[in-house]
């Protein structure tokens, strides 16, 4: 790995599998051969399978931001979650330098039953931090989530609104050293967007790494200067995130789309 | 920036770690998610005591109900409790709390990781986490029933042996055999969701099958069948260690502890090199 790379992907691609039965199928025989420490050949498809990520190589090095562009179903969750080691590519392979935390799914871990005083530090436990640690960002996180009197109710009684704020606020109060972001900008009324951006803007200014998945060509260009463009699983355009976004758009409009 | 730990994701970036690096990432996931695995026991715990009453009364109306069953049962002379050493609500209330162990934690275990829902398909953590923090839940179970059975006792004005202040280190295999028939069926069911189904019937068929309710009978199917059930052995002799302090058969329980051992290893084992397929297939 280059001294001054975060993330290096090489040549990755991840399949799945269009058909519920086959899916279990494959599922029974790759863990099977897993087990048995046989190779799946895990670079062909079968039936009824499909590349979700195909041949993506790029590197991300210290203190850049890049942003992840395309349509519905190009990949774009899929390779986050490659990256976050959530899934594991089937072909190539993935570096990694330092700890990745994602905000794919804000409040992902929150027991419903549970006050919001008890899901903090549940939540924290989830992302590695110590309840120690969380004593002293508890304060931070309450303030900023602005939940003032439901602190101490179960979040099944939160307004959905209250319930990805406080998710939000754990999250960006417990920033790992490469943070994906998946279209959790625009949750909140505005006064919180508001606040949430200013925030994000802060974490890019900090020198993270950051990478950005958005519908919001705005927040493309306000945040990143690098971008990818995401086509049916492989990468159509990648560079200047002006150009690229101005790629993406033609393509839309070329296929009548806007 | 640059002494961080690389990471390697790759199709078989496990299985170049050989097996020295396997069990030594089995165990650092165990020791890095002990916080993890604490904060999801309190979760759970602080939950079900909220969410009803009933919750915790099943713990012992589920006994009852059980016993109530083997009564008729041997009323009825389908099936004969045979001679026992202690009054039946002491003998039935032991045994099926220590079946519980298994017979319920299995259930509990199983659905461990498709009940981690969200967690699972978003986060990136050792899954154990889930199977050892489910573990606690039955661990309270046992223990709410395990001081049902004492306050049997008090009621008959007896006492269990001495021995039952070593409890910890004979049902231990148990919970050791639990674990490992989880790990698996953990990950089965999440591919084919009606594994805990299976497993369901499964169990109440084999209540019936083993001696925990009635004593072992000294004839038949029952008998022979008995005789090479490391279950029944795993959770008869230390009944019989509680009530008597005597050790009925200390080869066959010796030997289904190594079994229970044995399972538990090779079952962790497996849960760790497949665990990265999980997420996928939720």
């Amino acid at each position: 790995m280059k001294n001054d790379s975060v993330i290096e992907v090489n040549k990755v691609a991840k399949k799945f599998c269009k058909s519920l039965g086959k899916s279990l199928k494959y599922g029974l025989v790759d863990i099977s051969r897993g087990v048995l420490g046989l190779s799946n050949k895990p670079d062909k498809l079968r039936p009824y399978e499909f590349w979700a990520i195909e041949d993506t190589t790029f590197a991300i090095k210290e203190g850049e931001t890049l942003g992840i562009i395309g349509a519905n179903g190009s990949g774009k969750s899929t390779l986050l979650k490659l990256l976050n080691g959530i899934f594991l590519p089937d072909k190539g392979e993935i570096k990694i330098r330092g700890r990745v935390g994602a905000l794919i799914s804000v409040g992902a871990g929150f027991h419903p039953m549970l006050t919001g005083r008890e899901n903090i530090y549940v939540n924290g436990a989830i992302l590695e931090i110590s309840k120690k640690e969380m004593d002293k960002r508890f304060d931070q996180i309450v303030e900023f989530a602005d939940i003032g009197d439901f602190l101490d109710t179960p979040v099944k009684n939160y307004s959905s609104g209250m319930y990805v704020r406080l998710g939000f606020s754990i999250a960006i109060h417990c920033l790992p050293d490469i943070l994906l972001v998946d279209e959790v900008l625009s949750i909140g009324d505005v006064n919180f967007q508001q606040k949430s951006l200013q925030k994000m803007r802060e974490i890019v200014k900090s020198g993270r790494v950051v990478i950005f998945v958005s519908h919001s060509m705005e927040t493309m260009l306000s945040f990143t200067k690098k971008a990818i463009y995401l086509k049916n699983g492989r990468i159509k355009g990648m560079g200047n995130t002006e150009r690229v976004i101005k790629e993406y758009l033609d393509d839309l409009k070329k296929e009548g789309r806007v | 920036m640059n002494n961080k730990i690389i990471k390697i994701y790759s199709s078989n970036s496990i299985y170049s770690q050989g097996i020295r690096g396997i069990i030594k990432g089995m165990i650092e996931n165990v020791i890095q998610s002990r916080e993890l695995i604490w904060q999801l026991f309190i979760r759970e715990f602080i939950a079900r005591y909220k969410q009803s009453l009933l919750g915790w009364a099943w713990i012992f109306l589920m006994p009852i109900i059980t016993m109530g069953t083997f009564l008729l049962l041997n009323i009825s002379g389908i099936i004969r409790i045979g001679n026992i050493p202690v009054p039946y609500p002491i003998f039935g209330l032991l045994g099926f709390s220590l079946w519980q162990i298994l017979a319920n934690g299995w259930l509990v275990l199983t659905s461990s990781i498709t009940g981690g829902g969200s967690l699972v398909t978003q986060i990136n953590f050792p899954k154990e986490a889930l199977i050892f923090y489910s573990i606690g839940q039955v661990i309270v179970d046992f223990l709410i029933r395990l001081g049902l059975v004492l306050i049997t006792y008090l009621l008959y004005g007896l006492t269990p042996s001495i021995w039952f202040l070593l409890l910890p280190i004979y049902i231990f295999p148990i919970f050791l055999l639990t674990l490992g028939l989880g790990f698996l069926t953990a990950t089965l069911n999440v591919i084919a969701r009606d594994t805990k189904n299976f497993i369901e019937v499964g169990m109440s068929f084999f209540l019936f099958l083993m001696p925990i309710m009635y004593t072992i009978p000294e004839k038949g199917f029952l008998a022979k069948f008995n005789r090479y059930n490391p279950i029944y052995f795993l959770i008869d002799v230390p009944r019989s260690i509680i009530i008597s302090g005597e050790v009925k058969y200390p080869l066959e329980f010796i030997l289904s502890c190594l079994l229970a051992i044995i399972i538990f290893l090779c079952s962790w084992f497996i849960f760790y090199i497949t665990q990265s397929k999980l997420a996928e297939r939720m």
